[in-house]
């Protein structure tokens, strides 16, 4: 969770759940929705944020505190003395262990990003369900997303002609 | 692929889930970042009906082509005996009808916007083909004045989607035009030039120009709404296709002669003409730019060193057989560079650099790029979908 400091202006954010979180405004600004909302003065001391319950919107938050760019000698994070590439490569590391989530999370957590318009959270959460697209049979993608087939074997006969440049 | 498996059916599927789908809204999040080769919608669009309406949706794929930006390189024609006339550069898509296709018969002038433009080696019919549904249409004969074409020196020829069709989601049924150039007679200094339109299935008047060189049969480019094909020495022959005006342009000739006329015609990076051309172990890829009094200038922007892209014996080999910018893909700038029996395609973007799985002695080639086109957007949806 962000510590305040002096200087840094700070936001409430609130959960339906009644749970309130104060972040900087810089890390609430992670999110393009609530960076709107800021800067078209929309937003009181408070901001509801709705159908985002509080254990996520709390992985959220912890998301941005870690993605925020530092600025600065006054930057939460040390980046002054770490390379870029090392940076990057700690953000890749922090991802890998944020996400292992039950799928049930991970699609609130795809949810939220969507809602809140965190480009590299959408990014992160989505990966495995497209990896699961890109790598699976069509049996095993219909499965991971309970989805049926409802083609008939004709259709699908069909599609397959129509599509000779994928099944030559 | 017959399945379009990434994986074998060895491993079982997972146990079922009991948990809620997520909605249509996130999904198509998630669909937003797919892969852009063509394969990965299609794959999608198979897994139920419901997900293929999400994905035919023209709204998502206006977004999924704007979240992606450039559409992949999925191969290229080439006209070199050895590989074949369409060359694949992804395993996920083969040109339709390509065993129908080869080199023995055809001769490949240009592609672009989803098309390929061929020509007949024996009768110099010119023919259109539609690489991702593999429909084909012969063009009728150019007028008298542009018909003395023989595949010889001379004549050029470039593919390109009717203008106000920038939008459209499927190209297959888009309007093309086909514009063919021609210097008369082997005599240097007149070339004229005329445009077929797929809407009125007719060739529009021919215009002329005087020119001091011969138009040549190496990859021409499109940037805005014009035409630049490339002369024998350096000139530019330039076609605007909205105006229907010719001009010519040149890149000066000592600068030619340095890359020994090895130049690929290309739209910069910023904009306007550009080329590309290689020296030594270095891509240069240079942009013309007006100075303050309107003088057109070409100038180095960027010096690639593709020394630590290429492996040493082939380093070794390029002190003997230099390489060669062979091709440009528009619009997903992408540089095609031929070493040693192998292309390479390097991103500009990215500075990803690939080698083509397919070895040969590679000249000009013309590279095709595409998102995924829906094919029949009406199939099953009036007979059996249940909205």
């Amino acid at each position: 969770m962000a510590t305040r400091e002096a200087g840094k202006k700070m936001i409430m954010l609130k959960s339906p759940d009644g749970m309130e979180f104060e972040v900087e405004e810089a890390v609430a600004m992670e999110s393009q929705t609530i960076r709107k909302m800021i800067e078209d003065d929309c937003a009181d001391t408070a901001i509801l944020i709705p159908n985002i319950n509080s254990k996520i919107l709390s992985r959220v938050i912890e998301y941005c505190n870690k993605h925020v760019p530092t600025t600065g000698a006054t930057g939460a994070a040390a980046s002054d003395t770490v390379a870029p590439a090392a940076l990057a490569e700690d953000l890749k590391i922090w991802d890998a262990e944020f996400i292992k989530v039950n799928r049930a999370t991970r699609f609130d957590l795809i949810q939220a990003a969507s809602y809140l318009n965190i480009k590299g959270l959408l990014d992160l959460t989505s990966q495995t369900t497209i990896d699961t697209i890109s790598d699976n049979s069509l049996e095993e993608i219909r499965s991971f997303l309970s989805t049926k087939n409802d083609y008939l074997p004709e259709e699908e006969q069909t599609i397959r002609r129509e599509n000779q440049w994928a099944f030559q | 692929m017959d399945d379009l498996s990434g994986r074998t059916a060895a491993s079982p599927p997972p146990p079922p889930l009991t948990l809620p789908l997520p909605h249509d809204n996130l999904l198509l999040e998630i669909l937003l970042r797919l892969p852009p080769e063509p394969i990965y919608l299609l794959r999608a669009s198979l897994v139920s009906k419901h997900w293929r309406r999400l994905v035919h949706d023209a709204r998502f794929l206006r977004r999924f082509r704007a979240f992606h930006g450039a559409p992949p390189v999925l191969g290229f024609l080439n006209n070199q005996p050895g590989p074949p006339l369409f060359v694949p550069t992804s395993d996920a898509f083969a040109a339709v009808p390509s065993s129908m296709m080869s080199h023995d018969s055809w001769w490949a002038l240009d592609c672009r916007h989803g098309r390929a433009l061929l020509q007949h080696r024996n009768s110099g019919n010119l023919l259109v083909w539609h690489l991702m549904s593999g429909e084909q249409r012969c063009l009728p004969r150019p007028p008298p004045a542009l018909d003395g074409y023989d595949c010889g020196p001379g004549f050029n020829a470039a593919v390109l989607r009717a203008a106000g069709n920038e939008d459209r989601l499927d190209c297959r049924s888009c309007p093309f035009l086909v514009a063919v150039a021609l210097t008369h007679g082997g005599h240097a200094d007149l070339t004229s030039a005329c445009v077929y339109s797929s809407k009125t299935g007719v060739w529009g008047d021919v215009i002329s120009v005087a020119t001091l060189e011969e138009v040549e049969a190496r990859p021409t480019t499109l940037v805005g709404n014009t035409l630049y094909w490339p002369m024998t020495a350096g000139c530019i022959l330039e076609f605007d296709v909205d105006k229907y005006s010719l001009d010519t342009s040149e890149v000066p000739n000592d600068m030619f002669c340095y890359y020994e006329g090895l130049i690929v015609l290309m739209p910069a990076e910023h904009g306007g003409l550009g080329f590309a051309a290689v020296d030594g172990l270095s891509l240069h890829l240079f942009s013309r730019v007006a100075t303050t009094d309107g003088t057109l200038v070409w100038t180095l922007c960027r010096a690639i060193d593709l020394n630590k892209f290429l492996t040493p014996d082939v380093v070794v080999s390029c002190k003997t057989f230099s390489m060669e910018a062979i091709g440009v893909a528009e619009g997903a700038d992408v540089v095609f560079i031929y070493a040693c029996k192998c292309a390479y395609m390097l991103h500009l973007k990215s500075m990803q650099f690939d080698e083509v799985s397919v070895k040969g002695t590679y000249a000009s080639i013309f590279p095709y790029t595409s998102f995924y086109t829906p094919v029949l957007p009406c199939l099953l949806s009036s007979r059996n979908d249940k909205v």
